[in-house]
């Protein structure tokens, strides 16, 4: 009778489910792979701007009177825990867009809580006698031992001289940075 | 634990947990008190049960729509687990989620009154998990916003909720007539432990800025999210008498009802519908919400040089930066708040037809013959957090011995297409012995499987027509 047949099959089934649920077990896994997991994730992040003018270098007469300035601001996020331990490597990016004639000398320094350097690079940002904007970039990559003394600092100290050639002090200076940090997560 | 570990632990500990209270081969089981629990309104023949304490009902499901262990841990020297775990973010979406269920009867007993009305009353504990994948968040942290300037990612991505809830519970059955069983039953919830961030919402971007002040704009927009917890917030170290006056005790109550109906169409025809865990559960002991809210923008510190003529004091750059953030995005971490939280409350239906040779034929009473076998359509669906998650399950239904019932089951779910179940019900005197599961094609593997379901218990069942 068709109705019995069916009936064996059912019982079979039933009874195979049954077998497969008793030896049920996970196979070809190696769960020792997770000490190999490394997040990189790389961000991306606006640091500092600025604008120079000859304001900030000559008085009401038009004579010079400052040729270096300076600014500080404190950057505590890279004492955190994971600056400290999961940052590998860290490139600054400056962008200057220079309408002086004259060019600049900036220094860029990071500084621990006492004041002391702990890392320092300076680049030249170039003029341009017909006065129409120079733009320029530079790109700092710090990794390695330099990485470690970078991370012994708690703020960034920004300074431009600018490079006196003669010719009057006018135009702007267009400053901007961004850094991107290389983070290894184990 | 550091970030990597809690990676991990998203991908592959999480990495499948889906369910609900009860296997969906116990609907329409009316041989068993458990079906019960899932329709209050089944037509029931028996006149009393009662659970082996702790062993009546033992429920466990985990599931995944889309990721297995097999993705992440596989024994594969041609691939890195890195590549694996990048490829299992960037296939999974914000629509795939991960839960769990897990329910422990502790007590269950039902009878049958003066007026034949079937009355139950019983005890159980459920943990319940669902966990959405964070897509947006998740790309954020394993690649960083470097490789996706422009994209704006979706916060409102972050959505789980968890609770571990005691439920005391009393039903009624009735007849109304020989064609129609209607139920009820009322549901008082005790929640151990409970953690809900759902309702998130916010964006983050970096876009450029060529005529901005510096490189780019990063925006946090329309942030508005929280995390909500009550009850015990570390369960190590808990003693069994803890469990059981929090499970009982917490502080943290709730109501709900279920209610349902079964329906003879005719001798071989029935439509059965019920509702479950329409409930809710207020919140306000041992609770803790942490939540962030606001709008910012950020495109790095502005330097102000003095000018010749203006020789400014240096301002405190970053210190100004801190306080204008925390001015616009205002977070907070307090205790001692309140909060409701609804049940994932489950519809269920079916269809069945009854066929084959009667079991008993009843000549005086045409209407009572029970066939061998029953077929049908099960719909389910729960209401989730973000959207209801829904399967459709054939099944048939077989008495093949006069002591055990079986039934197999086919159903159309999110996780697989190959969802093959089981049931199987051994009544051997009064005592009863009952197993079942869910896509059994996964045993063979369950690092490979994409849900598991497991049910069993045993109970005395008296029947004292027989």
């Amino acid at each position: 009778m068709p109705i019995m047949n069916f009936y064996k099959t059912l019982k079979t089934l039933v009874i195979c489910s049954s077998v497969l649920l008793a030896t049920g077990c996970v196979k070809d896994q190696d769960f020792d792979q997770a000490d190999e997991v490394v997040l990189t994730p790389e961000i991306e992040t606006d640091l500092v701007y600025l604008q120079l003018t000859q304001d900030n270098f000559v008085n009401s007469n038009g004579e010079a009177e400052v040729s270096f300035v300076s600014q500080t601001t404190n950057l505590n996020f890279i004492r955190d825990g994971f600056i400290q331990n999961d940052l590998s490597r860290i490139d600054f990016t400056f962008d200057t867009a220079n309408s002086f004639k004259q060019s600049f000398n900036t220094i860029v320094t990071f500084l621990d809580e006492a004041g002391q350097v702990t890392y320092e690079f300076s680049f030249f940002v170039p003029g341009n006698v017909t006065g129409e904007a120079v733009n320029s970039t530079y790109i700092e990559s710090i990794m390695g031992n330099d990485l470690q003394r970078f991370k012994n600092a708690v703020s960034l100290q920004v300074s431009s001289s600018i490079i006196l050639s003669g010719d009057p002090i006018m135009g702007t200076l267009d400053f901007k940075s961004k850094a991107r940090l290389y983070f290894e997560f184990n | 634990m550091n970030l990597t570990k809690l990676f991990c632990g998203l991908l592959g500990v999480l990495a499948g947990f889906s369910g609900w209270g009860q296997n969906i081969q116990l609907y329409d089981a009316d041989y068993l008190p458990q079906s019960l629990m899932m329709n209050p309104g089944v037509d029931v023949d028996y006149d009393k049960h009662f659970g082996i304490p702790l062993l009546s009902g033992i429920h466990a499901k985990f599931g995944s729509t889309e990721l297995t262990v097999n993705d992440i841990f596989r024994d594969d020297a041609s691939t890195t687990i890195n590549d694996r775990i990048e490829q299992a973010i960037f296939s999974l979406s914000r629509k795939d989620y991960f839960t769990l269920n897990e329910q422990l009867e502790i007590l269950s007993a039902g009878w049958r009154n003066r007026k034949g009305d079937y009355l139950s009353a019983g005890w159980y504990q459920e943990t319940d998990v669902i966990v959405y994948f964070p897509k947006d968040p998740a790309v954020l942290a394993y690649e960083g916003n470097a490789g996706n300037l422009g994209k704006s990612f979706d916060l409102g991505d972050l959505s789980a909720r968890g609770e571990v809830v005691s439920v005391l519970h009393f039903g009624v059955n009735k007849k109304i007539s020989r064609d129609l069983s209607v139920g009820g039953r009322v549901k008082l919830y005790s929640s151990m432990f409970n953690a809900t961030s759902t309702g998130n919402e916010g964006r983050f971007s970096t876009t450029r800025t060529p005529d901005g002040n510096n490189f780019y704009r990063h925006s946090l927009r329309g942030l508005d999210a929280s995390f909500k917890m009550s009850g015990v917030d570390d369960f190590r170290g808990l003693e069994a008498a803890d469990v059981i006056s929090s499970s009982l005790f917490g502080g943290n109550y709730g109501m709900g009802v279920d209610v349902g109906f079964s329906y003879k169409w005719d001798r071989q025809w029935r439509v059965t519908a019920s509702l479950v865990d329409l409930g809710f559960i207020y919140h306000s002991k041992d609770t803790r919400e942490i939540s962030a809210s606001g709008n910012y923008e950020f495109d790095g510190i502005g330097f102000i040089y003095p000018t010749v003529n203006e020789n400014n004091d240096e301002p405190p750059y970053y210190d100004q930066l801190v306080n204008d953030f925390k001015a616009n995005v205002a977070y907070g971490n307090e205790t001692g708040v309140s909060y409701t939280t609804m049940r994932p409350t489950k519809f269920y239906s079916s269809l069945e037809y009854r066929f084959g040779e009667p079991l008993v034929c009843n000549c005086l009473d045409p209407e009572a013959d029970t066939y061998r076998f029953r077929t049908g359509l099960t719909l389910f669906a729960v209401n989730r957090p973000r959207f209801p998650q829904a399967s459709l399950t054939g099944y048939l239904d077989a008495r093949l011995l006069n002591f055990l019932h079986t039934k197999l089951t086919y159903t159309v779910d999110p996780y697989t297409a190959t969802n093959i179940g089981f049931l199987v019900s051994a009544q051997i005197a009064k005592f009863n012995l009952y197993i079942s599961a869910d896509n059994v094609l996964g045993y063979e593997n369950l690092a490979k499987s994409n849900t598991m379901a497991l049910q069993l218990g045993m109970q005395f069942i008296i029947n004292s027509k027989k």
